[in-house]
């Protein structure tokens, strides 16, 4: 079945974002399928923020941030890998599968990786078809909007 | 059958304060009365307590109505405020995240398929039959909560009722009770669950349901019989147990275990009064060496958390008192017949607590039979 998978993308604001804006300036084609949040770290990504994704309809959610080690805050994408690898059993207990959860370390100049991250994990959403609590294309909320 | 909501003006409160003296919360937090909050309620101001955080505080363990002379239904005009309260877009703060409530809206979408039986691997269950196990969100809390293994409750469960000669079906369609939901205001997500849940079991042909969760079982019994009537019977694990235990069905060697003691949960207790049949089973299973705290059965201490919505400094203060209280008897272990229970205290001994608990674990009482079971 072909369909447009929607992606939310939490992007660092030292790498991943650095890396995905990089990949703009430097006219990379990638899919438009990916919404990004910018975050000042990963480790401010909230299992309940990847949770309430899934809950909106998302197909798949994309943790991208700095290279271990490299973290602005020095541990912040270590409890990040603790918090996707708790997450993953989660959506394999609920029947999405692991897959549609990914950490990507993507640094600021990596901008041509960051664009193969989103075309190969929209390829990958596509085969694995729509998730089931897709309701057709994921709105944005509005302003107010409670989980 | 439908539900009539609870108003202020039916409550036959008389304001004598016992409800204020019990309350654990008042215990930490004076300020804190259900008293206060009644007599605002009879007065007609039962929308400027919905607006208030005192509605969300309320740890719903009834003991104030243990306490009451006229049985006033606090807790129960306590969950019709929150209700009124979702309703107009009014929110307690939010702890993990609001993740359990995430969760359980998931799962109350028909078109999730879940892969919940990975815990049962090896063990022996059925499609269809007479008994249901329902297992709850124990395969969840796994990933949630990561100080041990909460599956090991399931697995202990369904080892004793093989044990007890009975097959009982697991159902990967099962979904969470939908407790937190309806004790946080949120009766729409509840009844979708209630909902899919009495499908799943009823499609199976299960007669008789085996939950080993205390909230689960005062759901399904009290709240899901509210929704609709029940095509079947839950029983508590424990009740089964201590049963099968009495009539030879079940067999425990008594083992030199360090000293036990029992703590009541609310659920379990004061909501449905099942207090005998846990210590029974459990001085079937450790002896003499089984100790009784001081505040025991309808007085029993709260853990401190009410559907995972209201745990603060003042909590951390009652699952101290509680531990202590623990200790005091020589125990070791302090055994509870619900999960959450387990979970709160094992939080407050896993993270910062206010000065360490020395020796002291929090286990549930199906562990600790499954253990002792004669080969």
């Amino acid at each position: 079945m072909n369909h447009e998978p929607d992606i939310l993308g939490f992007a660092c604001n030292w790498c991943g974002y650095a890396g995905a804006d990089g990949a703009g300036q430097a006219k990379l084609q990638y899919p438009t399928s990916i919404r990004i949040i910018r975050v000042m770290c990963l480790g401010r990504v909230d299992p309940s923020f990847v949770l309430s994704a899934f809950e909106r309809g998302y197909d798949g959610v994309a943790l991208i941030g700095c290279h271990i080690g490299d973290c602005h805050y020095l541990s912040g994408n270590v409890n990040a890998q603790t918090v996707v690898e708790h997450l993953r059993g989660i959506l394999d207990t609920m029947g999405l599968g692991r897959e549609r959860l990914r950490m990507e370390e993507v640094s600021s100049r990596e901008g041509p990786r960051f664009a193969e991250l989103v075309r190969t994990f929209k390829d990958q959403l596509v085969a694995m078809g729509p998730s089931p609590l897709k309701k057709g294309k994921v709105e944005l909320a509005e302003e107010g909007d409670r989980p | 059958m439908s539900r009539k909501p609870i108003s202020a003006s039916d409550l036959p409160c008389i304001q004598c304060n016992k409800c204020t003296h019990v309350c654990p919360q008042n215990m930490v937090d004076p300020a804190f009365t259900p008293r206060g909050y009644l007599l605002q309620a009879l007065m007609g101001e039962g929308a400027e307590l919905e607006a208030g955080p005192e509605v969300w505080r309320c740890l719903t363990c009834l003991k104030c109505r243990e306490a009451c002379p006229s049985s006033t239904d606090w807790v129960g005009l306590v969950r019709e405020l929150r209700h009124n309260a979702k309703g107009k877009d009014q929110c307690f703060e939010c702890k993990h995240g609001h993740l359990v409530q995430i969760l359980q809206r998931m799962m109350a979408n028909p078109a999730i398929e879940q892969k919940r039986l990975g815990w049962a691997e090896g063990l022996e269950f059925a499609d269809r039959g007479e008994w249901f196990y329902f297992t709850g969100c124990l395969p969840y809390f796994d990933n949630m909560f990561t100080f041990g293994s909460h599956t090991s409750i399931a697995k202990a469960t369904l080892k004793l009722l093989n044990a007890g000669g009975v097959v009982p079906v697991l159902s990967n369609q099962e979904r969470c009770c939908g407790y937190e939901c309806l004790w946080n205001g949120d009766r729409e997500t509840f009844s979708k669950l209630a909902k899919l849940n009495i499908e799943t079991i009823a499609a199976t042909g299960a007669k008789k349901v085996v939950t080993s969760c205390a909230e689960c079982f005062h759901t399904l019994k009290a709240d899901y019989a509210e929704e609709r009537e029940l095509p079947f019977e839950v029983v508590h694990s424990v009740t089964l147990f201590a049963q099968w235990a009495r009539e030879g069905r079940l067999r425990f060697r008594k083992t030199p275990t360090p000293g036990v003691t029992y703590h009541d949960p609310c659920r379990l207790g004061r909501y449905e009064g099942i207090y005998d049949a846990p210590r029974e089973l459990l001085k079937g299973v450790a002896g003499d060496s089984f100790k009784e705290m001081e505040r025991i059965r309808g007085d029993a201490l709260c853990c401190g958390v009410g559907n995972f919505s209201n745990c603060d400094s003042n909590t951390k203060f009652l699952q101290h008192d509680r531990l202590l209280e623990a200790r005091r008897t020589g125990a070791e272990v302090m055994v509870t017949t619900c999960p959450k229970c387990r979970i709160h205290y094992g939080c407050y001994l896993d993270g910062r607590p206010i000065e360490p608990v020395e020796n002291l674990q929090v286990r549930d009482i199906t562990e600790i039979a499954a253990e002792a079971l004669e080969p």
